[in-house]
């Protein structure tokens, strides 16, 4: 789409509605020719407890960096792997502190198993931070009281998940994903976690959603690079898609030819073949 | 005489009186003459002490006592 179709969040002009989580790569070059051919909007980092010498040896973090200083994406710093709101909004600010922006994309888990978030916690630590003067973008569930709840609270976006993380299993739930679409038409939507296909991408925006956020399905593809070109042309497929209107599907069949002065007509079947 | 804190969760023990700025230093985050003066704002690291987020302009200004526990956490790749 043309710039017309910018993406604004919080007022901010966003520059792709591709978003690329950063782990799992073989190498930081590997990661790098990635975030090329993407050109997400968003990168996605963490922070975590290190010594000195996972500091100083930090190639990953060092090379998201210099791809940075010569790209329009912005860094979306998480809060993976927090079980409290407390826990959350101690390593939001932190994060704030780190990487110098207040965009956060909040986590708060509440099921080691699936992965799924702690709507309570979640919740919380969004009214907290909100309050803080973060940009919060908290990663859900497809729970629509949930999400108008975290919309109340001053949510720049909510980001509903399509499957658990990293399963690749793309939505799930596309009837609790439109109703999301539908109800909070005015709210920046993203799908965050679980697909796994380029298809599973252009499905969401041709829905309508904002934008997608990845990670496994590029770094666990078996030629990263190419799948995060092949991510990008979905997304804008998809979105492109979703301007264009899809047609209404059908229950029965309707020739695209026209049968009509078809000369071999079945007069007597009284139908086409 | 001396305090133990739990610095990253492992024990670890300092003189009595250590300022925070003083057990980075200690353990090499930050070079031994590392000064607020001399302080460089892209540091690649943040602390918090007790939970709480400790700015770089008060490390030479916290003391630290027995119990503390102090978190220094780095960037790291993330989905």
């Amino acid at each position: 789409m043309d710039n017309h179709d910018t993406l604004y969040i919080a007022g901010e002009a966003i520059s792709s509605r591709l978003w690329l989580g950063t782990s799992h790569y073989a190498s930081p070059q590997q990661l790098v020719q990635a975030l090329t051919q993407a050109s997400p909007g968003f990168v996605t980092m963490s922070l975590r407890r290190q010594t000195a010498q996972q500091l100083n040896d930090n190639g990953h973090w060092h090379c998201v960096q210099q791809w940075l200083a010569y790209s329009s994406a912005r860094i979306l710093p998480n809060t993976a792997g927090c079980h409290s709101a407390q826990e959350a909004i101690t390593l939001a600010r932190m994060a704030r502190q780190l990487f110098g922006t207040s965009w956060i994309k909040l986590e708060v888990i509440g099921d080691d198993y699936s992965l799924q978030p702690n709507p309570f916690e979640l919740v919380r630590a969004a009214t907290q931070l909100v309050e803080e003067g973060f940009q919060v973008l908290p990663y859900c569930t497809d729970d629509l009281a949930v999400a108008q709840e975290l919309v109340a609270v001053g949510c720049v976006a909510v980001m509903p998940w399509a499957a658990p993380i990293g399963t690749g299993k793309g939505i799930m739930n596309p009837y609790l994903l439109s109703q999301l679409r539908e109800r909070l038409d005015k709210t920046v939507l993203i799908i965050d976690a679980g697909l796994g296909k380029p298809s599973h991408a252009a499905a969401a925006m041709e829905m309508g959603f904002d934008a997608v956020l990845l990670n496994t399905a590029v770094a666990h593809a078996l030629d990263p690079i190419t799948m995060a070109s092949a991510f990008a042309h979905a997304v804008q497929a998809g979105r492109l898609a979703y301007h264009a209107g899809c047609m209404a599907e059908r229950t029965s069949a309707e020739p695209s030819t026209s049968p009509i002065d078809l000369p071999f007509w079945r007069h007597d079947e009284g139908r086409v073949s | 005489m001396s305090v133990d804190i739990v610095l990253n969760g492992e024990s670890l023990t300092l003189p009595a009186n250590s300022t925070l700025a003083e057990c980075l230093m200690q353990q090499a985050f930050l070079p031994d003459n590392w000064s607020q003066a001399t302080a460089h704002i892209e540091l690649s690291f943040v602390v918090a002490v007790n939970q709480h987020v400790v700015r770089w302009q008060d490390w030479s200004s916290i003391r630290l006592a027995s119990g503390d526990a102090v978190d220094v956490l780095g960037a790291i790749t993330g989905g």
